[in-house]
């Protein structure tokens, strides 16, 4: 039996950043247009503020909501998704704006002082990933007693004396 | 779109959306798919009283066994116990008839 049970419980603290990251935006998009100037949300400045608000509300409630179900399931991974575009975006704009050299909002700085600035979302984007792929890749418990049972009747099988022999 | 820092949008959204579609697509093709369907499967608790059933089934079965073989190896024994007497009365009686 390969399978073990004493596996390290995951514990998804990233997923909860990006929650309260993403609500906090939210919020203070609702409390004024000046809040897009910062580069992680910057992309988004196209967008209504009360439409990328309720996006990042709702992003947030499908990851609360999939990261405190029982068992991951592709609806649990699809919750997630939302939540990971955004993040992708805002690493994307501060990967952009490491490599031109400027801040969203048109602030000249050094490569350096802004990577050092930005790498919060870069890390943020990437641990979020790691994340999702270790919440649903892993072996839930009904996967390892699965196997166990298959095992003992494998075995069981192996280990069983023959029939009657023809001796 | 303006992002600030000349990137077009297009560079946005394509990352945006095509790293979640890669890794729904990634870990649907590598786990998901995989998972049986919550309907006619067992839950873990009947499939850990399945495994404590099949367990006790395994060391009764194994008792039987070995109450078998304690059986026949005593037989085994008493078999050998009776086949040395055989041959002491047998060794006895040629003894007694060479004498005479």
């Amino acid at each position: 039996m390969k399978a073990s049970f004493a596996r390290i419980r995951t514990h998804p603290w990233i997923i909860w950043y990006a929650v309260l990251l993403h609500t906090l935006w939210a919020c203070l998009l609702l409390a004024g247009q000046k809040t897009y100037g910062a580069t992680a949300l910057h992309v988004y400045s196209p967008v209504p503020r009360t439409l990328m608000a309720g996006a990042l509300l709702t992003a947030s409630a499908l990851a609360a909501w999939a990261i405190t179900c029982r068992h991951p399931s592709w609806q649990t991974l699809a919750a997630l998704l939302p939540q990971q575009a955004i993040l992708t975006a805002s690493a994307y704009a501060a990967i952009a704006a490491v490599v031109m050299a400027h801040y969203g909002d048109g602030v000249i700085r050094p490569r350096l002082f802004i990577l050092a600035d930005q790498a919060p979302a870069i890390l943020a984007f990437a641990m979020h990933t790691a994340a999702v792929v270790e919440i649903h890749a892993r072996k839930t418990t009904a996967d390892i007693l699965r196997a166990t049972l298959t095992a003992m009747d494998t075995e069981a099988d192996r280990l069983s004396p023959p029939g009657p022999s023809s001796r | 779109m303006d992002l600030g820092v000349d990137v077009n949008a297009a560079y946005v959204i394509l990352p945006g959306l095509g790293v979640p579609a890669l890794t729904f697509t990634a870990l649907w093709f590598w786990r998901l798919r995989h998972q049986p369907h919550a309907a006619g499967q067992l839950t873990e608790t009947e499939m850990a009283a399945r495994i404590a059933a099949r367990q006790e089934e395994l060391r009764q079965e194994r008792e039987v066994r070995d109450e078998h073989l304690a059986g026949l190896i005593a037989r085994l024994l008493q078999n050998a116990g009776d086949a040395r007497s055989e041959l002491h009365a047998i060794g006895s009686a040629v003894e007694r008839a060479i004498r005479r």
